[in-house]
């Protein structure tokens, strides 16, 4: 039984008053299916699953599934890309966040995770490059960066991006927010258009 | 030649290479995080496969999903592939894509376009 307490007047959460404006977040938002945790392939396969059961539940139909699950292979594929494990020992938070949004025909994919700040500045110029290409130019790079022989961490991640853009055919949205010179959070959006599907 | 045959999990594709039964299968899923390590098996084998390849050779792709570093793994194999129709023997190689997965139809264009071993890209229709 909730205690109302004399001095506020109001009944005690039990440490619980996060979670309304949690849902009410992901609610305003439109956010259809939401994780926190470290990914690893295995991850990646649930998540399919669970989104692919969902989208059926909704009739979705199986073009916009497939596309979906694309483009959400691919975004967690370069969030465990990201997972640095330099950082590991610097107390930073190795988890990484999946959000999955609707609003009418478009689908949002959002990933959050920690990158090293040293980074930043380059994974902003290769996002920017991406978007300033159309489809042919993107077409183009990405068969150049697929032949690379180097097959370093940075190249594949360049890889991922291109590969994500063209799925998408959509620019890709992002957003940085520093939080010290080890580490800044990193927000990467691909969205899917199911009128085009 | 003995066989590769590895059975598919829910993040590494099928593998059937079978020379004697003329059969050549890559299918599934490929996201595992360690592609390299994955992939050099089987690239092993083709590599040995190549020194005495059967006159034809024809080779299924089938894939569901793939990641990026796989992405990369699957050309070496495809060249790989490429050079043993260089030399002289007939090579077939066949990219398969579900009726509903536009990107798996041109991730196949892609490999095609960037390859001189004829490949040909097969609609799944269910």
């Amino acid at each position: 039984m909730n205690k109302v307490t004399a001095e506020a007047g109001h009944i005690e959460d039990h440490g619980l008053g996060f979670t309304y404006p949690c849902y009410k977040d992901m609610a305003d938002n439109n956010i259809i299916f939401a994780f926190r945790g470290r990914v690893n392939s295995d991850l990646v396969t649930h998540v399919l699953e669970m989104m692919g059961e969902k989208l059926e539940d909704e009739n979705e139909s199986k073009k916009v599934t497939k596309k979906l699950s694309n483009v959400m292979v691919e975004c967690l594929t370069n969030v465990y890309a990201e997972d640095d494990p330099a950082l590991m020992d610097q107390g930073y938070d190795p988890t990484a966040l999946l959000l999955v949004k609707k609003i009418t025909n478009t689908y949002s994919v959002i990933t959050g995770s920690y990158v090293p700040t040293r980074r930043v500045h380059e994974i902003k110029g290769m996002l920017d490059h991406i978007n300033n290409l159309d489809t042919e130019e993107l077409k183009k790079y990405y068969k150049e960066k697929l032949e690379e022989e180097d097959v370093n961490q940075n190249g594949l991640t360049i890889l991922g991006m291109i590969d994500l853009a063209r799925k998408s055919r959509h620019n890709l949205i992002y957003h940085f927010k520093h939080e010290n010179k080890n580490y800044t959070y990193f927000m990467l959006e691909a969205q899917i258009s199911t009128k085009t599907l | 030649m003995e066989p590769l045959k590895i059975e598919p999990t829910h993040k590494t594709p099928k593998v059937y290479f079978a020379p004697q039964e003329n059969v050549f299968e890559l299918s599934g899923r490929s996201i595992p995080e360690d592609s390299v390590g994955f992939y050099k098996h089987i690239l092993d084998w083709i590599d040995d496969y190549g020194k005495s390849p059967n006159s034809l050779t024809e080779f299924n792709f089938e894939l569901e999903y793939f990641n990026t570093s796989s992405s990369k793994n699957i050309l070496e194999l495809l060249k790989k592939l490429e050079g043993i129709h260089e030399s002289g023997h007939n090579v077939k190689i066949y990219w398969y894509y579900d009726e509903d997965d536009e990107d798996m139809e041109e991730t196949g264009e892609d490999y095609k376009a960037l390859l001189s071993v004829p490949l040909e890209l097969k609609m799944k229709v269910y």
